[in-house]
């Protein structure tokens, strides 16, 4: 995604690692003043992040509850999360489920509509936008959910399932196990045309026209075709984007669980593993264990990016 | 051409179907702010017999002791903050990165780069140690200061940034550099006006985000005085669920209707903000 250059002609490079300090010392020294311009945001950005994820995974090899000082136990909250924390593996699975389904639904869905709403004339296309991209803006709106899947015979799914007679008692969506993830996973869904939406819609404006005449020339026969050898390839760096906040976004999720299913929820049906280190980290106040299940969901998705990326590659082949 | 022609029909068939999904729940919401208690739970016709108007004002002051108007109040001030501080760490830093040659630039913006996957929700436990070590549990300066630092999009923003500058024509700054200008007079008065569409780009997004976060107000305010709007609307949903959902409705809906009408009338600089080279590898 970044470009690194190094120059291997550099005579700097060849130089015995002593001298190469000097001269790196010597050349920080020289551009003083440019590091002015980079310090506010390096300093806050060295305080409130990279050193959090030091702290982070420091802190998961160790037992701390805030007014001790944290105790060295090596592996012992990992263990533990495996083979003791019985929740910890519901939660796994609850946020496997729920990322299975809203990540790619949420990530084709963005990409198809922007596709579509892209031949439009500029006015049309930035009234659908609005119109696609309000749910992701109203999230504060979406405790009209909790009336929609109201637990009594007069919230809106009750009502209308009752009415049609494909159910005769109200079902309790947002108590009974079976439903509360479900339901969490449909609200997500309603709210997936985001950022990734955006910077699709913004990408596909930047296709150069010319390459669909030469296509056309080339054989492209059908508009799938035209997509997949010559619009999808062109877009590859908003692909990446786009996948690295789907996935980033539905393994966090969190906060349309909390807010639809109560926290805890019931026989912790909607228990994802972000709600889980929120417990241990806010709740209980055990800080070490929940820095393991930070660290933990930090290194699964820098896998998960990996492989999703070797698949972008694909794209076009 | 005839084929063409069905095609954009059936497009504009399916998006509009789509459109209604998902606008039913908004216009809905929308209707049943208007409603009194008793029609909103009689399955019947969707609009309102009487339009309740009401319910606006008695939703707005349906909380003890503390309006809407409060953590409307509460709300602009700390969103306005986070958009403050993010454009001003984001240019700069982005007018560094895409513009001066410095030592150790690349592994820096590696690591930058690599935060780009890193989701917030990780950093919780350390952040809330580090701000209670701070004395800024119950305020907002875990909210706002960060925010200077980028923290609530990562390295989004600065990647948005980089792009952008680098697609302004180096040119530009030569001909400011043969006028004798500085660098700061260079980000000041060549970079800084170009990046318009970006800049818009960016506190839209860091607005939005702010404006509907509700995991990190939850953890850093207590104190109801200071509480912001998504907190003020869960406080009612706990303790008003039962007794008037028109009015509760009608408060999430006004709580929305600022950032509707701020994205519609912004949209387009949005767009082309991450257009005009924003993302590219």
């Amino acid at each position: 995604m970044q470009s690194i250059e190094i120059n291997i002609n550099d005579p700097a490079n060849k130089l015995s690692m002593s001298d190469r300090w000097l001269r790196l010392r010597k050349r920080i020294v020289d551009s003083k003043e440019l590091y002015l311009y980079l310090a506010p945001f390096a300093i806050l950005f060295f305080v409130f992040t990279v050193l959090p994820v030091i702290i982070s995974i420091y802190l998961s090899f160790t037992y701390y509850n805030m007014l001790e000082a944290p105790k060295w136990v090596g592996w012992q909250n990992y263990i533990r999360l495996f083979l003791a924390d019985d929740v910890f593996l519901i939660a796994l699975k609850n946020t496997f489920i729920f990322a299975i389904i809203t990540g790619p639904v949420s990530y084709m869905a963005s990409l198809l509509i922007a596709w579509m709403i892209n031949e439009f004339k500029p006015k049309i296309r930035a009234f659908f936008t609005l119109l696609f991209y309000a749910p992701s803006i109203s999230g504060n709106a979406y405790l009209v959910w909790q009336y929609f899947f109201h637990n009594d015979p007069y919230g809106y799914a009750n009502a209308i399932l009752m009415d049609l007679g494909i159910i005769h008692e109200p079902i309790l969506w947002l108590i009974d196990p079976r439903y509360i993830l479900w339901i969490v996973i449909i609200v997500v869904l309603w709210m997936s045309l985001g950022t990734s939406f955006l910077v699709f819609i913004a990408g596909l404006q930047n296709v150069d026209n010319s390459l669909y005449e030469a296509g056309a020339i080339d054989g492209i026969k059908n508009r799938w075709q035209e997509l997949w050898y010559i619009t999808l390839p062109c877009m590859r760096p908003q692909l990446m984007f786009g996948a690295i906040m789907a996935i980033t976004q539905s393994f966090a999720a969190s906060q349309q669980s909390i807010a639809l299913a109560g926290f805890p929820s019931v026989d912790y049906a909607a228990r994802t593993i972000v709600t889980h280190l929120v417990d241990y980290g806010s709740v209980r106040f055990e800080m070490g264990y929940a820095a393991a299940i930070a660290t933990l969901l930090f290194f699964g998705m820098i896998i998960i990016q990996r492989i999703v990326q070797g698949m972008l590659n694909k794209v076009g082949e | 051409m005839t084929r063409k022609w069905t095609g954009k029909i059936g497009n504009y068939i399916f998006l509009l179907l789509f459109t209604l999904i998902m606008l039913y729940p908004v216009i809905w919401l929308f209707l049943g702010s208007v409603k009194a208690n008793h029609e909103i739970f009689a399955p019947g016709s969707i609009l309102p017999e009487k339009w309740m108007w009401s319910n606006y004002v008695e939703g707005w002051f349906a909380l003890p002791e503390h309006s809407f108007g409060t953590f409307f109040l509460n709300t602009f001030y700390v969103c306005s903050l986070i958009v403050i501080g993010s454009v001003i760490s984001t240019t700069l830093a982005g007018y560094a990165f895409a513009r001066l040659n410095f030592p150790l630039k690349n592994l820096l913006f590696t690591i930058l780069m690599a935060t780009l996957m890193l989701p917030q929700q990780v950093l919780m436990v350390p952040r809330y140690m580090l701000y209670s070590k701070f004395g800024w549990i119950n305020s907002y300066k875990p909210l706002i200061i960060p925010a200077f630092a980028a923290q609530f999009s990562g390295a989004f923003f600065i990647y948005l940034m980089v792009q952008f500058i680098r697609g302004i024509p180096r040119e530009l700054d030569e001909a400011a550099i043969v006028d004798g200008c500085n660098h700061f007079r260079l980000f000041w008065s060549v970079i800084l006006p170009n990046c318009k569409p970006a800049i818009i780009s960016i506190s839209l997004f860091s607005l939005m985000w702010s404006w509907n976060d509700f995991l990190n107000q939850l953890l850093y305010i207590n104190n109801v005085g200071r509480f912001t709007l998504s907190l003020g609307l869960r406080l009612f949903l706990d303790n008003a669920a039962a007794v008037n959902w028109g009015a509760l409705f009608a408060m999430s809906l006004v709580t929305i209707l600022p950032l509707l009408i701020i994205f519609f009338l912004a949209q387009r600089y949005f767009v082309e903000g991450i257009a005009a080279s924003g993302i590219k590898g």
